[in-house]
């Protein structure tokens, strides 16, 4: 899974973005929060939340899980843990104007670190409920 | 008949190995078979170290790892190829942050780190 470099305008650091939980073992029922798997890369998609409803971002994974779950992080806060969001269109849903691309161009050295301390600061907006 | 988390485990692998690609809705490929067996292989040699509430999580690149949580303490254990596990031990009441690849073959790190998180319980 290649990031590629960055080319989309910087997502302002006031802004929040979801991430939807869309496999059982990204949830963490117990402690009421998302796995780490579901940040621990160089690349994953988001959306911005200013630019969209929850809904809307929920119905566009609903083809993979019937009632998936959603969380938010801050876009700043992010940002100090080493991940950098970039508005960038989504390849597979052009038509998603709120998408953007979170990079995290920081070492291999570090990346669960940062994966975790970003999966703890999530606000939880959906509960998923798996089959 | 076997008891103990062993067959639950497996259970968890089957249902892993079984993803279609796109299974996280962002384009994932399916699981690595080689790291499935790896996984499997895992089990079976550590499966008297581990906790009963291990859960196996899929990773978008293909992968997965083996994660315990204790509300925000957390041990991860990724497979990251067939070889080599890239492990978390992390627990901020402890201001523990720590993380490293080693070889799976090295059974008595693995098996030391599950103790480290098991002393928890």
């Amino acid at each position: 899974m290649s990031a590629g470099a960055p080319f989309g305008p910087p997502v302002p650091d006031e802004e929040d973005l979801y991430r939807a939980i869309t496999h059982p073992s990204w949830w963490k029922a117990p402690e009421g929060r998302p796995s780490s798997a579901a940040f621990a890369y160089p690349k994953f998609s988001v959306d911005i939340a200013s630019l969209t409803t929850a809904e809307r971002t929920l119905d566009r994974v609903r083809h993979i899980a019937r009632n998936p779950g959603l969380v938010e992080f801050h876009c700043g806060a992010a940002r100090e843990f080493g991940f950098d969001s970039r508005a960038e269109p989504d390849e597979k849903y052009p038509e998603n104007e709120a998408h953007a691309h979170v990079y995290c161009s920081l070492g291999k050295s570090q990346r669960k670190r940062r994966a975790q301390a970003l999966a703890q600061s999530c606000a939880v907006v959906a509960e998923p409920a798996f089959d | 008949m076997p008891s103990g988390p062993k067959p639950a485990l497996h259970a968890e692998l089957d249902q892993i190995a079984a993803l279609q690609p796109d299974w996280d809705g962002y384009g994932a490929p399916r699981i690595d078979p080689a790291i499935i067996e790896a996984a499997r292989r895992f089990i079976d040699l550590l499966v008297e170290e581990m906790p009963s509430r291990a859960t196996i999580v899929a990773m978008s690149p293909g992968n997965l790892q083996f994660e315990w949580h204790e509300g925000r303490r957390v041990l991860e254990l990724e497979f990251e190829t067939p070889d080599t596990i890239h492990y978390l031990k992390w627990d901020p009441a402890e201001k523990m942050e720590e993380e490293d690849v080693f070889p799976v073959t090295d059974l008595g790190r693995a098996a030391r780190l599950i103790r480290w998180f098991s002393k928890s319980e």
